[in-house]
């Protein structure tokens, strides 16, 4: 656990989760994953609070995958407080949902969403894309710098 | 003038100026004929008092003697109303006078003849006097008016303690009448004021024998109860409108509120169906396909079990994708807007690109008008029918598919045609509703839903959509919106 977090996975529903992770692990990004199974943790994960205290703002997950149908705090919700608060308003968010929805893409993008993916029905695809997806935001994205989480 | 005099008035005035004018015509001539016959009366008496004083002093005056001639004049004293009187011999000289302290030069000069007159507050007479027949002299008598006076008095009080009397009478005879009269009236008009002020139908005036007021009472009354009863009607049917109403309005209200949760309900269906329904999918498809790479090359029957799957589940996905699809524009708020239509062919036809491939399609595009409508929707309806003529033209080696306008029966409506295979014509209703499909899914891929949703749109438009078909021929359909008229 000593490998700096890189990807925040917030999902919920097991199955999805475990299809994730398995697209993500094919692609080796799987051991810099941290997940969070509703909105409420994400939210402690990323304000350092409750089980996350001892994390510190400078160093955020390079990318979070925010699913949007969470139990207790949506993942609107979660993509609002996220982009209103100073410390946290820089870190990439990216919106991973099954709703093509476009009350959905449009709240998400007025909150300031950094991309929004519908999953694919295609297994292949989908991880085709999870693999674009980490190689993006993991190698060629240059991450935020510190001074922007102020 | 007498417009605003009341009625009471009105007839007491009336009597009183008929009665009066009467009264005093018949009061003047009864005076004048009085005067006249107290005139009469005067001149008679001095004639007759003359004659007699005549009579007595004829020898006197035929002898000249003016002592006896004046004893007989002062006998004239016991008249008290004879001023003067002289008597005149034959040669015109005062032979005698009276009073006798009077002087001569106040007597008039003689006259002859039979003559009487009034002269400024006297009546005067000469009389001739004859002694056996023979003109022997003249006498004059002047008497004042006093007697005239006494009577011009008689009859003025007599006249009028008549008319005190009479308007006395014809006050009271027509305070009685007008009350007969205008009693009933004003009964009458209390009645309506009574009615117009409390709007209380119900009051009935008081029917006061059978004369014309008596009818015009009860035609009133009559009145009043047709008025009552039409008032009755209005009054039941007015609750019975108010109450329909408040019903039309609580159904309206219950049935928006229905409407609204059923929308609600709807929203949240689709919703979850966006969210929901594609996860389980994806995991098929996703397991499937570890499932796939577990078996390795094992079986080749596995493989292709496998693969059926994974189409079973690809073609779930398109079906919830255009349910959605179809219920969003269900709900669309319509932006309506100048478009140009060949533009939005151009595009439909460019996104297509990936799906002709290589194939050879002739197209054929008229000059479309600009026309007002909601692109997005629009841009779908083309979309549809255009990648329909694309699908159904596949076994063609040449396909030609055509886009313009054209009127049908005096309206402007765009077509697409196309060669390809067609449709049998006795379905064609049923072309346009939800997963009818008139093809094999093994011949020609699709949910059915398509086209559902073009003549969906074609309904927001205010429009329709119909086609035609000759079996492994042609296929056109066309389509009219409110907003489409021909440039």
């Amino acid at each position: 656990m000593n490998t700096p977090i890189e990807i925040l996975l917030v999902e919920d529903n097991p199955t999805d989760l475990e299809l994730t992770l398995l697209a993500l692990q094919k692609h080796k990004l799987a051991n810099k994953v941290h997940v969070a199974r509703d909105g409420e943790e994400a939210l402690d994960f990323l304000f350092c609070r409750a089980a996350h205290t001892g994390r510190s703002f400078d160093t955020p997950p390079k990318v979070v995958l925010l699913d949007l149908k969470l139990p207790k705090v949506d993942g609107l919700e979660v993509l609002r407080q996220l982009k209103e608060d100073p410390r946290t308003r820089a870190v990439p968010v990216v919106v991973m949902t099954s709703s093509n929805q476009q009350r959905d893409m449009v709240e998400s993008y007025k909150f300031g969403v950094n991309s929004y993916i519908q999953k694919p029905i295609n297994f292949s695809d989908f991880q085709n894309i999870m693999g674009q997806l980490g190689y993006y935001w993991l190698a060629i994205n240059q991450p935020p710098p510190s001074a922007a989480f102020k | 003038m007498l417009r605003n005099v009341p009625i009471k008035r009105k007839l007491t005035l009336a009597m009183m100026l008929t009665g009066g004018s009467v009264l005093l015509l018949t009061s003047l001539a009864f005076m004048t004929y009085g005067v006249i016959n107290a005139r009469r009366n005067l001149i008679q008496n001095l004639n007759i008092l003359a004659e007699i004083t005549a009579a007595n002093a004829s020898a006197a005056l035929l002898f000249e003697e003016p002592k006896t001639a004046n004893e007989i004049l002062s006998k004239l004293e016991a008249e008290p109303s004879v001023l003067k009187a002289a008597l005149y011999t034959r040669d015109r000289k005062v032979l005698a006078h009276y009073p006798q302290s009077m002087f001569e030069t106040n007597f008039p000069a003689v006259e002859i003849g039979e003559i009487s007159r009034f002269r400024s507050g006297v009546a005067e007479i000469f009389y001739p006097v004859h002694e056996n027949d023979r003109w022997v002299g003249t006498i004059y008598v002047q008497s004042d008016l006093s007697a005239l006076y006494d009577r011009f008095r008689l009859y003025a009080v007599i006249v009028v303690a008549v008319m005190v009397t009479a308007i006395m009478i014809i006050v009271f005879l027509s305070n009685w009448l007008q009350r007969q009269i205008s009693g009933p009236i004003l009964a009458l008009a209390d009645t309506a004021r009574a009615v117009s002020e409390q709007r209380d139908y119900s009051v009935r005036g008081k029917v006061i024998g059978t004369d014309e007021l008596g009818a015009l009472t009860q035609a009133f009354n009559h009145m009043l109860n047709q008025i009552q009863e039409r008032e009755t009607a209005l009054r039941a049917s007015q609750s019975d409108l108010q109450e329909l109403n408040r019903e039309l309005e609580q159904r309206v209200l219950s049935r928006t509120a229905e409407l609204a949760a059923t929308n609600k309900e709807l929203e949240a269906f689709t919703y979850s169906v966006s969210h929901d329904l594609r996860a389980p999918l994806r995991h098929v498809d996703a397991f499937a396909q570890l499932a796939e790479e577990e078996a390795g090359g094992v079986s080749p029957e596995m493989r292709k079990y496998v693969e059926r799957i994974r189409i079973g589940v690809q073609n779930m996905g398109r079906l919830i994708d255009d349910l959605l699809n179809l219920s969003r524009v269900g709900r669309a708020d319509l932006v309506q807007q100048p478009v140009s239509l060949n533009r939005l062919v151009d595009e439909v036809i460019s996104e297509l690109q990936s799906e002709i491939g290589a194939r050879k399609i002739e197209w054929i595009i008229g000059r479309l008008p600009t026309a007002v409508c909601d692109p997005g929707l629009m841009k779908q309806v083309f979309a549809n029918l255009i990648a329909n003529s694309v699908k159904y033209t596949r076994p063609r080696p040449e396909a030609v598919i055509c886009i313009d306008m054209e009127t049908v029966e005096g309206e402007p409506a765009i077509f697409v045609r196309d060669n390809g295979v067609g449709f049998d014509s006795n379905y064609s209703a049923k072309l346009f509703g939800v997963f009818q499909r008139l093809h094999r899914a093994e011949d020609f891929e699709g949910t059915g839903v398509g086209l559902a949703i073009v003549k969906r749109i074609l309904d927001l438009h205010g429009g329709r959509i119909w086609a035609a078909s000759e079996l492994d021929k042609s296929a056109t359909f066309w389509f009219t919106f409110h907003g489409l008229v021909p440039e």
